[in-house]
């Protein structure tokens, strides 16, 4: 089954997710950074980053796409999704600049259907 | 007799030697009149030999003499009045350049004309050439008789000495028995008159050339102050001590009307000016920019083009200012302080009067030394009995300003009017590019505003955003697994409703505090001020909070020192509730103080908790939208984020202010703000 990890300060966001995914996909949840990064990184498919994360001790990280970025560069990174509820569905778009290397930007007010459909798109080509 | 003429002529070689020598190893005119009147005296073994000097009234003063004091007294420092020698004998000195002998005894006087108009140039030669029959006697005058018998004399060989065409003075041999002067001797004599004319021209050029020497020092001294590094008022106050010492004046003052108010610089006696505007500003001194036609014949008016062309030094003196009818009405101001002299210069440059330069003498005493006591009423009558020295003191004269002394200011007028001229142009260049400097610093500042107040507007509306759909996403998922399903215990299908619940309250909350922001932002918040009692709001936040302190634990103390205060009561409440819910919300264990204290008519109210205190690098942002410590906080904490920022909004609407305090994380914050305790009065309202 597809391993997907969710990092994302919002604990309530985390156990939605999980629970709504938990018949389709594995999900491992992390609301601080730090859990997160000695998680096994390289066994999972698929990252669901948040934007606004904690602040990391000890690291110059603070923003969930600069835990991307770093990801990014892993040997065979996994799919890495920015997650943000800073910007809606209609100008998600314009966001795939600024964050080039985000494998994909969802937005939080996509509602879980839409969601899930957008992941499965993305794990099974 | 031949032995004599040659002795005679050794001796009068010897003296010509001498003198000439002398003339030539000093230039200072005393010590070659010393030698001279030495020098012929022992040559002619008269009894007095004396160097007389004319002043320009025609009076006049020994000023070198060389006596047998057994004799005859001494006449040296001594003045004689102009009438002794009447003018008549003064031209005849100069136009026939007569010279006369007299011998008391023989009742005679020989009085030789020298018709040569080159006196100075002729050689003894020459003078050994003149014709005999240009020596003509005849019977001395009685009152000449008279005067000489009066002072003891019986011979006399007066030569005059001529400077430069006019009479300098005159070479006087006095015996007190009757002697003849020989003509070689009388050639000799005027030979020396010659030789002393020729000192006289180089003790003249000696003198001009030091007192150009120190004009130019003066000038330089004043030219190197006016460009020194230092602020011009310095400057300008130092340059007019050196101008005022220089000229020997009592005092001066500068007026520059290039300053607004116009400057006054001064030093030494100043008129004692009671009016409220300046001396300068007064009528003479307004006219005295154009050179008035009608002026009194008192007032001298020089004036000087210089070689800078826009500037035009002007120099008006006054020996005594109380006989010039201009200044009737201010001579009360310089009689107090004994001011007779006046010299102004108007400070021009071409057309723009930039002020004056004025200079004061106070009057002086005069003591002068005359030969014998002479009445101006009887002396023509009679000759004075006695030429034993009378003093006479006289108070209250004028110090005049010499053609020198005025020479000296008008050249230091044009570096002056250059330097104030310089300063005025340099401050008007230095104004407009500290008024350039300004606009530009307001336009930069007003950038920085605007693209601050740009991006605070961006942030906002960003976090807003973010903040609002936070809840609403949560509310979503939740409907969702609720809509699905998607729980696995009734106690799980609760919390899906509980979190929903919350997320909706969360989001009302929000957007209220966003909306109240907005309002504020936008100036329409109503403020309903009165005095109301601030210990009833204090009573009432208590009793609201008491289920809070009983399930926490923590004590919530109020003090209050202060009955009233001017404020919306609604806002008040609200201020007051939001951070007695602050502290509650961040603090664990300990207690939470509310006090109220008065200072200066200014109430202050604290609200103090030992809570988990803040991070210094955190204060001064905490009062911003949206801004806790930390994420970590709000999402362990909860709140919009904008309580802070609403308070401090609502204090600074009531004319107050608000700040934090904190010794650091775990000591504990401190929050405190401010609110009249009186109306505010209408006009500050």
């Amino acid at each position: 089954m597809t391993r997907i990890a969710v990092l994302d300060d919002d604990s309530q966001w985390c156990f939605a997710i999980k629970r709504y995914l938990r018949d389709r996909f594995d999900v491992f949840t992390f609301t601080d950074t730090d859990s997160f990064l000695i998680s096994p990184l390289d066994s999972y498919d698929l990252v669901l980053m948040d934007f606004s994360i904690l602040p990391i001790d000890g690291l110059e990280l603070t923003n969930g796409y600069q835990v991307l970025e770093k990801l990014k560069r892993l040997p065979d990174p996994p799919l890495l999704v920015l997650v943000s509820g800073f910007f809606s569905q209609t100008d998600s778009l314009m966001y795939n600049k600024q964050f080039p290397q985000a494998d994909a930007i969802l937005t939080k007010d996509l509602g879980l259907d839409t969601f899930v459909e957008r992941l499965q798109a993305l794990v099974i080509p | 007799m031949v032995d004599f003429q040659q002795s005679n002529s050794v001796s009068a070689s010897t003296l010509l030697h001498r003198i000439t020598d002398r003339i030539r190893r000093s230039l200072e005119l005393p010590d070659i009149l010393n030698a001279t009147v030495t020098e012929l005296r022992s040559l002619l073994e008269t009894d007095r030999v004396k160097i007389y000097r004319f002043e320009p009234d025609g009076s006049g003063c020994v000023v070198a003499e060389s006596l047998n004091p057994h004799h005859l007294p001494s006449l040296l420092g001594l003045y004689f009045p102009a009438d002794d020698i009447p003018l008549a004998h003064r031209e005849l000195f100069v136009k026939a350049r007569q010279r006369s002998i007299v011998d008391i005894e023989a009742q005679s006087i020989l009085l030789s004309r020298l018709d040569q108009s080159q006196t100075t140039s002729l050689t003894s030669n020459q003078v050994q050439q003149l014709a005999v029959e240009e020596i003509l006697e005849r019977p001395v005058d009685s009152c000449h008789v008279e005067y000489l018998t009066a002072m003891g004399v019986k011979s006399s060989l007066v030569v005059p000495i001529l400077h430069q065409g006019q009479l300098w003075g005159l070479l006087v041999s006095h015996h007190a028995q009757s002697k003849q002067i020989s003509h070689q001797n009388l050639q000799l004599v005027q030979l020396l008159a010659d030789q002393v004319s020729i000192a006289i021209t180089q003790s003249d050029l000696l003198n001009q050339t030091r007192q150009n020497a120190a004009q130019q020092a003066l000038v330089n001294q004043v030219s190197s102050l006016l460009h020194a590094p230092l602020q011009i008022e310095e400057i300008l106050q130092q340059v007019l001590e050196h101008i005022t010492t220089a000229l020997q004046a009592a005092g001066g003052r500068l007026y520059l009307t290039a300053d607004q108010p116009p400057a006054v610089y001064t030093c030494g006696v100043q008129p004692v000016f009671n009016l409220n505007f300046a001396l300068e500003e007064t009528t003479f001194w307004q006219q005295l920019n154009h050179r008035p036609s009608t002026a009194s014949p008192e007032i001298d008016w020089v004036a000087l083009q210089t070689s800078q062309p826009p500037a035009f030094v002007q120099l008006c003196t006054i020996d005594d200012l109380y006989q010039v009818p201009e200044l009737e009405n201010l001579q009360q101001t310089f009689q107090t302080v004994a001011i007779r002299s006046l010299l102004v210069m108007p400070l021009n440059y071409g057309a723009q009067q930039l002020g004056y330069l004025t200079l004061f003498r106070t009057e002086i005493d005069t003591d002068i030394a005359w030969a014998g006591r002479f009445d101006s009423d009887a002396r023509q009558d009679r000759v004075r009995s006695s030429f034993a020295m009378w003093r006479e003191i006289k108070s209250g004269q004028t110090h005049p300003w010499t053609q020198q002394e005025q020479d000296w200011l008008k050249a230091l007028g044009a570096h002056l009017i250059m330097a104030v001229m310089q300063h005025r142009l340099y401050r008007c260049e230095h104004e407009q590019r500290v008024l350039v400097e300004m606009r530009n610093h307001q336009l930069s500042q007003a950038r920085r505003v605007a693209e601050e107040a740009n991006r605070l507007k961006s942030d906002f509306l960003s976090s807003t955003s973010h903040e609002l759909r936070t809840p609403l996403a949560s509310i979503l998922n939740y409907l969702k697994l609720l809509q699905e399903g998607l729980y696995d215990t009734e106690t799980e299908h609760q919390e899906y409703i509980n979190i929903a619940h919350q997320s909706a309250e969360m989001l009302v909350a929000i957007l209220n505090d966003v909306l109240d922001l907005a309002r504020i932002e936008a100036g329409r918040m109503p403020i309903e001020m009165e005095l109301l009692s601030i210990a009833e709001v204090l009573t009432e936040a208590q009793r609201l909070f008491e289920i809070d302190s009983r399930k926490t634990g923590i004590a919530l103390e109020t003090i209050c020192q202060v009955e009233t205060v001017w404020a919306d009561r609604v806002k008040v409440r609200q201020i007051i509730t939001n951070l007695i819910a602050n502290a509650f919300k961040f603090t664990e264990q300990g207690k939470i103080t509310v006090y109220c204290c008065q200072r200066d008519g200014i109430a202050e109210i604290t609200i103090a908790d030992t809570g988990i205190g803040i991070d210094p690098s955190q204060r001064d942002h905490l009062f911003e939208p949206f801004v806790q410590a930390d994420g970590s906080i709000k999402r362990r904490y909860g709140g919009t984020g904008l309580g802070l920022t609403i308070c401090k909004r609502l204090v600074e609407l009531m004319g107050g202010q608000i700040w934090i305090a904190s010794r650091g994380v775990g000591h504990g914050t401190t929050v405190t703000f401010t609110l009249r305790c009186s109306e505010i009065p209408t006009l500050e309202r």
